[in-house]
């Protein structure tokens, strides 16, 4: 009796945690409130996925080297110039060891 | 002079036994900090007011965060007002780089898949017998953002602010406790073993128009996410602009450290012994502990759907990245995975779904402000 008792007590605890559940409507707010995440995130990777197309498209009506903040276009002298400054640092570097 | 009088007014005179295991608990989130070098920016200033706010006030002296003029409640505002989380997205957003969210765009539906913790935490909350609005505040620590978590518990409900806070940070430094025997437990050897494409180079217009897009998206359908998303988004334009270097130098340095500060000084301040030690801390903890491991499984079970339809299948431990632990679940994802292949490098990948988590609990805050208020 006693058994049946406690199973009575624990089964009216569990409907009062789903009853408040209920009452407070947590399983719709739930579901709408997944259903609007995946909405902005499936739409927000929608529009991610187009992004390079559009880049694209637009890199050639407007292309990046026209931007005011374009950074400036060096001419392959100038890379030129700066690989063989980069071999002679090194060189030198080497050689001060050596002779140390 | 009466003496007693003066007894009466000392902290040691009116000291509960609670207010010392505060404290104690205090000690040890700034023990942990120093010594493990667990989330210390956070614990350091967390721990310190936990210590702080439990000295025990005294009548007609505004000490405590609730005593109107008190220097306490003046940093309090802050985050009482949700002035506070706003600003430290602002930070976030200048010091995050989307690129590889931007260059495999799918992955971001792992960071929506994994805030399924927040709305079956929510239901569980529901069970134990929380009201609705406690419910949707206990619910967002399943995000695993600390200021989501703050900013919604400011809304909601501003009495649990302090479980729910301390909750939320706790849980997030246990991250790599937490994740790896769920990310086990629900993938097998082979799958843990999926290498991924490198990610591609991402153009300097696709990163200007990213947060652009994303404000007016999130903005549009979910209006509650406004403000965190859109100061999110405002740090990261900051950012890619090129163009505005030293206010996002400042917003993700000086600016996000400012706020730290009082951020987690006030949070500490606010777990007076007498309302945080109750069964409903206890609990909220337990569905703390719940909504991590939830939102952690929903991602690598979403990954895993997911490479139902794929041809480049995707590692579903890049799910777990999905629970916005920026960038603690990504480190994660990538042990996990170098423990099967150690030449199999998953970080760069777990960013996209890491930061795209972060939008996912600030559009799911903004939800659940919305619906429930």
């Amino acid at each position: 009796m006693s058994g049946w008792i406690f199973f009575a007590e624990s089964a009216t605890q569990a409907i009062s945690g789903f009853r408040n559940v209920s009452e407070q409507n947590g399983i719709s707010i739930s579901i709408v409130g997944m259903l609007l995440v995946f909405i902005v995130l499936s739409l927000i990777t929608a529009l991610l996925t187009a992004l390079p197309h559009v880049v694209e498209k637009l890199n050639e009506i407007y292309p990046p080297s026209q931007e005011h903040h374009a950074p400036v276009q060096t001419s392959a002298n100038d890379e030129e110039d700066a690989v063989l400054a980069a071999i002679g640092f090194v060189l030198h570097t080497q050689m001060a060891r050596t002779r140390d | 002079m009466d003496l007693s009088l003066v007894w009466q007014n000392t902290g040691i005179a009116n000291l509960i036994p609670e207010n010392v295991v505060m404290m104690m608990i205090g000690i040890i989130f700034i023990a942990l900090a120093i010594i493990k070098d667990y989330e210390p920016l956070l614990l350091v200033p967390i721990g310190f007011g936990i210590i702080v706010g439990n000295i025990p006030p005294i009548e007609d002296m505004a000490l405590g965060y609730s005593d109107p003029g008190s220097v306490l409640s003046y940093i309090y505002f802050g985050v009482k007002q949700g002035v506070f989380p706003p600003l430290i997205f602002l930070g976030i957003g200048a010091m995050t780089d989307f690129s590889t969210l931007l260059s495999n765009p799918k992955l971001v539906m792992l960071g929506a898949a994994a805030q399924i913790g927040i709305f079956l935490t929510l239901i569980g909350a529901l069970y134990l017998g929380f009201t609705q609005s406690e419910a949707g505040a206990i619910g967002i620590i399943g995000g695993a953002d600390g200021p989501t978590a703050i900013f919604l518990a400011a809304k909601l409900a501003p009495h649990y602010l302090g479980p729910i806070a301390i909750a939320a940070y706790s849980y997030m430094a246990l991250v790599p406790v937490i994740q790896p025997p769920i990310m086990k437990l629900l993938t097998s050897r082979d799958e843990r073993l999926i290498r991924m494409k490198a990610p591609r180079e991402v153009s300097k217009r696709e990163k200007v128009f990213f947060p652009v897009i994303t404000f007016l998206v999130c903005a549009l359908i979910a209006p509650g996410a406004l403000v965190l998303i859109g100061m999110l988004c405002l740090g990261n334009l900051l950012k890619e602009s090129g163009v505005t270097e030293r206010l996002a130098n400042t917003a993700r340095n000086a600016l996000i450290d400012i706020v730290t500060i009082l951020l987690g000084f006030s949070v500490g301040t606010s777990t007076q012994a007498q309302y945080f030690l109750t069964s409903q801390s206890l609990k909220i903890f337990g569905l703390g502990a719940l909504s991590f491991a939830v939102a952690t499984a929903g991602g690598v079970i979403f990954a895993k759907a997911l490479n139902l339809f794929l041809k480049e299948k995707i590692n579903p431990l890049v799910g777990a990245a999905g629970v916005s632990a920026v960038p603690d679940s990504a480190r994660v994802v990538q042990m996990v995975g170098q423990q099967e292949d150690p030449h199999n490098y998953l970080l760069m990948h777990a960013m996209a779904p890491n930061v795209a988590g972060v939008i996912g609990s600030a559009v799911a805050a903004g939800v659940l402000w919305s619906v429930i208020k």
